[in-house]
């Protein structure tokens, strides 16, 4: 038998309240409503590889991520991690060997602090060694830097700290929640770069969330789709991106701009409602080659030629 | 603009200067006449309002500034049109919701939504679509098009993704260190980038096109955009400039016309 997924989710799930239910609404018996944010997403991330996140705007990215570092606390469903099961007791444990990159880090980022305050935070105390190592690791100068606070630094410099954050703990597995878009390009390849070299030396096992194909192509070994709280589709970055399996994969492909064509076509009709999701499969209304029982029941993410997919065009009805 | 900001120059919207106008007067052309979605959109949401006061409040304003009477209902179905316009589901929540209880991408399009109710001549907006997926990006860049079609909203569009730029845009700027180097037709910059600092953007680009097996590392211009305080003398870009020449490290190049394109560096007269 092989190494466990460093990572694995069985049907974990994250609803959150749509909105604050006031006394008077709840005596005249308004029912809480629910956002399922992440519904019944079942994953596995093996040791070392990269798996690139993509999807809708809203569709629960950010909240898996949260899961997976436990910043937030699951609804339902099971977190394996390292082949353990995560209950409250081995959260510490987790934490030791997990950490998060944020999109946006100058809002992420205490701005009182100073770099290196910022860098050792995750350590509980000081420890001029390990900072300047950590520092030195991304590319940043602990006598020029050290002392600043994040405003006095550039774009790409901010998320060089909060990397250097990240990995002060020797982490095994890092979340990394759309690092670089915020970046201009030469930035965003220089960032990309460097987390490239960061996994290899420190052999580190990443999810990379981002909504920018052509990243989610260059950094990953796998990725997965999500749509509406769900993951539909998931596999080797080169075979998925090259042939798409599900619908809505197809449709992301075709919104991609690119240099040289002038329109874009993104896929038409509603988006779907995650308090009020559609029944069957959520990608239904929009979907071009919706069938009858679409609507009707909800299609499993099953293996199908080396690849995970959630419709009925690949399983028997 | 924080107080420790200095702007010099003029700033010219229908033949007036804005940089002239008293506080009051300025409070007109708010909104209505320019209005800028900024990159990081919280800033710009009030966070203890629900995110319906803050549209419903954009309504008035634009109401007022037409001359119509402020009529609440007018003013709530424009704002749950302007959520549906920005892909939302379940508008209605939405309006009840504070900016914390949204995810990134959504506050990014509650902004949006504003600048579509507010329907300014000038719509400024910086990275507006940096934390959508392309799908709705997608979408978004439509409803950009439509607005400058139909209302004939001018808009200045910035952004690092070279793609997008050509997608939205029918003239190009680029600006290195506060400065223009480069500015002409999208088509013709793309196809042929005249300044170093725009060729060196352009290979950047990580390219779906370039799919290849085997991963190669991005072309990256070497070195770090200069700090605004240290800035280096001559040419801006020089310090990362493949064809840097002597002149360059000792005086800067002016914006000279070459053809139908402006372009501020030495290779090219200067
Ligand atoms: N605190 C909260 N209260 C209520 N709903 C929330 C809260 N946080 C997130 N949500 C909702 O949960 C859903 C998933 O949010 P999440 O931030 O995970 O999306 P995402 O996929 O990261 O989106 P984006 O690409 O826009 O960042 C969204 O519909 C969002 O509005
Ligand atoms: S299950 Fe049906 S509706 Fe859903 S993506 Fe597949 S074909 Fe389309
Ligand atoms: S002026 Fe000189 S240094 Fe500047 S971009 Fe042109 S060639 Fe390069
Ligand atoms: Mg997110």
């Amino acid at each position: 038998m092989g190494m466990p997924p460093i990572v694995k989710t069985v049907n974990l799930r994250k609803y959150y309240l749509a909105y604050k239910i006031g006394l008077l609404d709840r005596l005249f018996g308004k029912k809480p409503a629910w956002v399922r944010a992440v519904d019944s997403v079942s994953i596995e991330i093996e040791e070392g590889e990269t798996l690139g996140l993509i999807g809708e705007s809203g569709s629960g990215k950010t909240t898996l991520g949260k899961l997976l570092v436990t910043l937030e606390k699951p609804d339902g469903g099971e977190y394996y991690f390292m082949g353990e099961k995560v209950t409250e007791d081995k959260i510490p444990w987790v934490r030791q060997q997990v950490a998060m990159v944020f999109q946006n880090p100058y809002s992420s980022l205490n701005p009182r602090l100073t770099v290196k305050e910022i860098i050792s935070e995750p350590l509980g105390h000081f420890d001029e060694d390990k900072v300047r190592e950590a520092m030195e690791m991304v590319g940043l100068n602990y006598r020029e830097h050290g002392n600043k606070r994040p405003r006095e630094l550039s774009g790409g410099q901010v998320q060089r700290v909060a990397i250097a954050r990240a990995i002060i703990k020797r982490p095994r597995f890092i979340v990394l929640d759309e690092p670089t878009s915020a970046l201009d390009a030469s930035l965003q390849a220089q960032v990309l770069n460097l987390l490239m070299d960061l996994k290899e030396q420190l052999k580190l096992t990443y999810l990379f969330i981002t909504h920018n194909i052509a990243v989610a192509y260059y950094i990953s070994d796998r990725v997965a789709i999500m749509y509406a709280g769900k993951v539909v589709e998931a596999g080797d970055v080169d075979e998925v991106f090259k042939k798409p399996m599900h619908p809505y994969t197809q449709l992301l492909m075709k919104s991609v701009p690119t240099i040289g064509r002038k329109e874009l076509e993104p896929p038409t009709g509603e988006v779907p409602s995650l308090v009020n999701p559609p029944p069957g499969c959520r990608f239904h209304p929009r979907c071009p080659y919706v069938m009858p029982i679409c609507r009707e029941k909800e299609p499993q993410l099953i293996n199908t030629s080396n690849r995970l997919v959630a419709c009925w065009l690949y399983q028997q009805q | 603009m924080p107080g420790n900001a200095f702007v010099s120059g003029k700033i010219m919207v229908d033949g007036v200067n804005l940089l002239e106008l008293s506080e009051k007067e300025m409070e007109k052309y708010r909104g209505t006449t320019v209005f800028m979605v900024l990159q990081n959109p919280f800033t710009s949401l009030n966070p203890v309002k629900t995110i319906g006061y803050q549209l419903m409040e954009a309504a008035r304003i634009r109401m007022e500034r037409g001359g119509e009477r402020y009529s609440e209902d007018r003013a709530y179905e424009m704002a749950i049109q302007a959520l549906k316009d920005l892909r939302f589901p379940d508008p209605e929540i939405i309006m009840l919701r504070y900016p914390h209880q949204l995810s990134g991408g959504q506050i990014q399009r509650v902004v949006l939504a504003m600048s579509l109710i507010l329907k300014p001549k000038i719509l400024i907006a910086d990275e507006p679509t940096s934390a959508l997926d392309v799908t709705i990006q997608a979408q978004v860049i439509n409803l950009f098009k439509q607005l400058s079609k139909e209302m004939e909203t001018a808009i200045l569009f910035i952004t690092h993704d070279i793609s997008l730029a050509y997608v939205i845009s029918t003239r190009l700027v680029v600006l290195y260190a506060g400065r223009i180097m480069e500015d002409g037709d999208i088509e013709s910059v793309i196809r042929e980038p005249m300044h170093p600092y725009t060729q060196g953007l352009i290979a950047g680009v990580p390219d779906l096109s370039k799919f290849v097996s085997g991963k190669v590392k991005l072309q990256s211009i070497p070195g770090n955009p200069p700090s605004f305080l240290d800035l280096p003398s001559g040419c801006k870009f020089h310090p990362r400039c493949p064809y840097v020449k002597d002149i360059c490290k000792v005086q800067e190049p002016k914006l000279t016309r070459v053809n139908n394109r402006i372009v501020r560096c030495w290779l090219y007269g200067g």
